[in-house]
């Protein structure tokens, strides 16, 4: 054998120019053709039947990976993508396969083939699959179901994990058909549910899905590690809507209107005084406020008489967000008004930020609407804080760290609602997921201040930090200025007065009033103390008429009405003016 | 305090040695690679753990290994002609110093040269610290321009070639002679088409479609890259010397070590163009001789001069025949003088030798100062161990103990050289020539096919068949490094065009 491969070899060394050149060409031509059956080979072999948790091993080839679909997404980031990311599980773990040029989805539960190659993205691994072809399944291969009903499913949840189940139930908020990832929660009646369940819809509905609707819902069920509650896991095309059942159309009230987001997307009535100008059509209501009213072609063709300007009018149609107009709008096109959006609630954001992080990090540059409300009151130079889903504390409130684009000149408070446009973030300092706040605009109003005791204690006084307060007590003015005491103990706090302050002049002085003022903690001006105050503070006076209520409910004046008896003098003058709060009669 | 001191120092201690010992043996079997033992250590990791050997140690061995290993490698490249890919260029040279009987003096050149690669590599950290730190940041700049400097590096590679072969006379007669005998453009054209040949060839190994190397007895880290280098650049020369060498004159016992003042500058210079390559990827240690080399020669050229040792390659300058080369040194031997041209060999090998090795300390040096891995070794450190970048003026307590570990392996490395070297020189004489080759040959493949199964071996005998063509084309077997240059890059360039937003 050694002496037929020295000949081979002498031959190819041969160093005749008569031939060598001949031979040259054959043996690169050789090789040419080697190579390029080995780039065939490694384009046309079939792929090699691979266990999830062995994929580390196949860098950049093609595998096959057999196991059960647990979620999938279709278009991701809503940018008309033709791409489906599915969670393919097996026995030896989970894999993420981005599946573009999708054929027909499985659905959960599905046992399904899927062909691909298995990329590593900065120690991310995930398959990359392309064509219809690329995932396949046979009819047995599809889920059985499980029916089960809520309080089944209350009674011992951890029964059901990884299995997957129907339940019937009414949704409660409006998904809207382009949603790709939207929190809602399932419940066993509309209204007062004694049994709800949270909802996470992993992909479009393609309809829009009224709140309060009955609906059939099949997914998984699992415990949600982030948020400490149990949710289903559902696509959208997997909701079946009950149509016997017609949800109600709720009637929005003025008085309400820092809690109209809590609707965002659902039908609702709202009466009030129709202004149309330059074909711009506004609702206005008793005190003055407004919300833009988007009409179909019909309203416009019948109100081009004029008829419909300043008159009340029943404006009936989705509440969506006007980009355009900062401001919310009723639509009466179902929705499908222009630069119209149905803000992510914070629920949805952060179930969406649970399902898949590293993927909303991965484009830093995609935008959200996110209909939201502030955690705690925001100073004017604050830039970070926390949204949260509800406008005042709830159980399992759901929280994101947000980042403000810079300093304002005005305070945030505390419940106030937001819609805000954000970006999602890596913080580095904090390890955390944060949402970069690019443009906002406050909604309705802040709740009411809330009335603190002298006895509840510090955690609550703590709780209320930054906060407006309602707090009963005494205005004193010592060396260092006034300080707000509690009758009859010697407990303070230091008070710094707003200008023209009611609670401090003559007629109020040295009686015990209701204040108002914002709650901050500062550093006692001579003690080495930290000592709580009330900034911006003054004598609670809701009608305005520089009588505290305090004083006015005590000398038997109305509070709610700067002229109690009605004769043109207001309550401040008849004090004043020595006269009683019925002179005029 | 001092317990923790000790129990520390007794394990940098242990893992030197072991470290030793196993480079000494990477380093004189031909086809195995400190990068094998790298993976082996990387994937032995967690149980080495928890039987309580600290990373740390792990990662010793595996600094210490790829130390030794660089001062060892020359030996089979030189006494049995199997080099691996970093030595390919010095087959030349240290075949000659064999074949004259002056394999000792070759050993003996590559010890100091690697010496001096090792001192002279401490420098060149510092100074790479202060240009690719954070403070200068020229690495994020030089990312930038990447797929760029790669084309202009394989470019000028590619166009420093010349050729020996015969063109067919009809091609000599349409090119106007342009296509003749050691022509520069014949050279270029033979050189950039094996370049992108061994490219395609490289496409199956890492590109996005790579073929799939499995261990039949699932060892880890398989990677095609161990069969298509040992093909290019091992086996295919293992076959030329088999069909061209029949016996070996006897080899004179002189393992006396030079002088290093002389060594001292083309060292360093060439060193520094080491460590600058190294930065990239896909570049070694051949690619930065080759162009110290060649500045060399224009530098010559510029200067006048003439006669040995302007290219050790080329005939341009030489006008000498390989053969004519190896006759002068064969005469030089047997009048027992080293004359110019063995002293330039040997003065090629021991620039090799420290070339390579500060190449493997300032890998280690840049892993700890960007964050990179530019060597299989390095990339298994930096996936089992937590690589603290050096980032302020002090260095991390970690990077001078990993460095200390390679400065004390290469002291240790040196008289281990001479003493393998005497060993493999009486195996030489006990053993014939082919037949040793033939065993080589044969467990190298043995090697390949353990580690990566039937689809390694189809790797070996293409990369082999590809290895084949250089010599035949008259061009240098370094250009097979298109094997990794090329695909990566086509893929940074093609990173380029996508962060453009064009595909």
């Amino acid at each position: 054998m050694a002496d037929a491969l020295k000949d081979i070899m002498l031959k190819i060394t041969d160093d005749n120019p008569a031939t060598r050149g001949q031979k040259l060409w054959v043996m690169f031509a050789l090789s040419l053709f080697l190579v390029a059956t080995l780039n065939w080979y490694a384009m046309v072999r079939e792929p090699q039947v691979v266990e999830i948790e062995d994929l580390v091993q196949y860098k950049n080839e093609v595998v096959l990976v057999e196991g059960k679909v647990i979620s999938w997404i279709e278009d991701r980031y809503g940018s008309g993508e033709d791409r489906v990311d599915l969670v393919i599980e097996d026995e030896t773990g989970v894999i993420q396969v981005r599946w573009y040029s999708t054929g027909t989805i499985p659905p959960i539960g599905t046992n399904v083939t899927a062909m691909g190659d298995v990329v590593d993205y900065n120690g991310r691994f995930y398959m990359q699959a392309t064509g219809s072809g690329a995932l396949y399944w046979e009819p047995e291969d599809l889920p059985t179901l499980e029916r089960v009903s809520l309080s089944d499913i209350a009674v011992s949840p951890s029964d059901y994990v990884g299995k997957i189940v129907t339940v019937n139930g009414f949704i409660s908020e409006s998904v809207s058909p382009d949603a790709v990832y939207t929190s809602a929660y399932i419940t066993d009646h509309p209204g007062n549910a004694a049994h709800q369940l949270q909802l996470l819809i992993q992909s479009a509905t393609g309809k829009w899905i009224e709140s309060d609707s009955k609906i059939e819902v099949s997914g998984i069920l699992s415990y949600q590690e982030t948020s400490l509650r149990w949710a289903l896991h559902t696509q959208g095309p997997d909701i079946l809507i009950d149509g016997s059942h017609v949800p109600p159309v709720n009637r929005l009230d003025w008085a309400t209107e820092a809690t109209w987001s809590y609707q965002s997307g659902s039908k609702v009535i709202l009466a009030g005084t129709l202004h149309i100008e330059n074909g711009v059509w506004d609702l206005v209501g008793p005190s003055g406020n407004t919300i833009c009213v988007i009409p179909t072609p019909e309203d416009m063709e019948n109100a081009a008489d004029g008829s419909y300007n300043n008159s009340v009018f029943d404006a009936e149609g989705r509440l969506m967000w006007s980009d355009d107009r900062s401001t919310w709008c009723i639509d009466a096109n179902q929705g499908m008004g222009q630069n119209l959006v149905n803000p992510m609630s914070a629920m949805s954001m952060q179930a969406m930020l649970s399902a898949d992080p590293a993927s909303m990090l991965e484009n830093p540059y995609m935008h959200y609407t996110i209909n939201t409300y502030m955690k705690y009151a925001f100073e004017p130079l604050d830039t970070e804080g926390y949204f949260v889903d509800s406008q005042t504390y709830t159980f399992g409130q759901t929280t994101i760290a947000m980042t403000f684009p810079g300093p304002r000149t005005d305070w945030i408070e505390s419940g106030q609602g937001v819609i805000a446009d954000v970006t999602v973030a890596w913080d580095d300092e904090d390890m955390r997921i944060r949402l970069m706040v690019n443009s906002y605009n406050l909604t309705g109003s802040p709740p009411p201040p809330s009335t603190l005791l002298w006895d509840d204690g510090a955690t609550q006084w703590g709780y209320s930090k930054n906060q407006f307060v309602l707090i009963d007590g005494k205005a004193a003015l010592k060396d260092d200025g006034w300080y707000l005491e509690r009758p009859g103990s010697d407990q303070s706090i230091k008070l710094n007065v707003q200008l023209n302050a009611i609670g401090t002049d003559s007629i109020h002085e040295n009686q015990s009033l209701t204040w108002k003022g914002r709650l901050r903690q500062i550093e006692h001006p001579s003690q080495l103390s930290i000592v709580y105050s009330l900034d911006e503070a003054d004598a609670q006076d809701d009608d305005g008429d520089r009588l505290a209520d305090s004083y006015e409910d005590a000398a038997g004046f109305n509070s709610n009405t700067e002229d109690t008896d009605g004769d043109g003098i207001t309550d401040r003058e008849e004090v004043e003016n020595g006269t009683g709060p019925n002179s005029g009669n | 305090m001092l317990d923790a001191y000790i129990y520390e120092l007794s394990w940098m201690l242990a893992a030197l040695f072991g470290g030793v010992a196993m480079g000494t043996l990477t380093g004189i079997i031909p086809g195995f690679h400190v990068n094998n033992v790298a993976l082996i250590l990387l994937a032995l990791a967690p149980g080495l753990l928890s039987l309580g050997i600290p990373l740390s140690a792990v990662a010793g061995i595996i600094v210490s290994t790829g130390t030794v290993h660089t001062f060892l490698n020359y030996i089979p490249s030189a006494l049995m002609g199997a080099p691996d890919a970093d030595q390919a260029l010095s087959l030349l040279p240290g075949h000659r110093m064999l074949l004259s009987g002056n394999a000792a003096r070759g050993v003996a050149w590559s010890a100091r040269g690697s010496q001096l690669g090792l001192f002279l590599s401490l420098p060149l950290i510092v100074l790479a610290r202060i240009a690719f730190g954070p403070e200068l940041g020229w690495y994020s700049q030089l990312r930038t321009f990447l797929p760029f400097i790669l084309l202009i590096i394989s470019t000028l590679l590619l166009m420093t070639e010349t050729t020996r072969l015969d063109w067919p006379k009809w091609l000599q007669t349409a090119t106007g002679k342009r296509f003749g005998d050691d022509s520069r453009l014949a050279g270029f054209f033979s050189a950039t088409a094996f370049f992108l040949l061994t490219g395609l060839f490289g496409w199956t190994i890492i590109g996005p479609h790579a073929l799939p190397g499995r261990s039949p007895i699932d060892m880890p880290g398989a990677s095609l890259l161990l069969p298509s280098l040992a093909g290019l650049f091992g086996i295919a020369n293992l076959l030329d010397i088999y069909a061209t060498t029949s016996h070996l004159p006897p080899q004179k016992e002189n393992w006396d070590l030079p002088p290093a003042k002389p060594l001292l500058v083309p060292c360093f210079w060439s060193g520094v163009a080491g460590a600058s390559m190294g930065v990239l990827p896909g570049m070694t240690a051949s690619q930065a001789t080759v162009l110290v080399m060649g500045g060399r020669n224009v530098a010559a050229k510029l200067q006048g001069k003439q006669g040995f040792g302007m290219d050790w390659e080329t005939r341009r300058l030489t006008e000498l025949s390989d053969d004519e080369l190896l006759e002068i040194a064969k005469a030089e031997s047997d009048e027992g003088v080293e004359g110019p041209q063995t002293k330039q060999d040997l003065e090629i090998i021991a620039i090799l030798s420290a070339v390579n090795t500060a190449v493997t300390v300032c890998v280690l040096g840049f892993l700890y100062i960007i964050g990179r891995s530019r060597s299989g070794a390095t990339l298994a450190l930096k996936a089992m161990y937590p690589v603290d970048t050096w980032s302020n003026l002090e260095p991390t307590a970690d990077f001078i103990r990993l460095l200390a570990i390679t400065l004390a392996a290469g002291l240790m490395a040196m008289p281990i050289m001479r003493y393998v070297g005497k060993g493999m020189l009486r195996l030489h004489a006990a053993i014939p020539l082919q037949q040793m080759i033939m065993s080589v040959i044969i467990f190298v493949a043995a090697l390949v096919f353990v580690s990566t199964g039937f689809i390694g071996l189809a790797v070996l005998i293409v990369g082999t068949m590809l290895g084949l063509l250089p010599p035949r084309l008259g061009i240098r077997r370094s250009h097979a490094m298109g094997v990794i240059l090329v695909p990566i890059t086509y893929l940074l360039f093609e990173n380029l065009v996508d962060n453009a937003g064009f595909l």
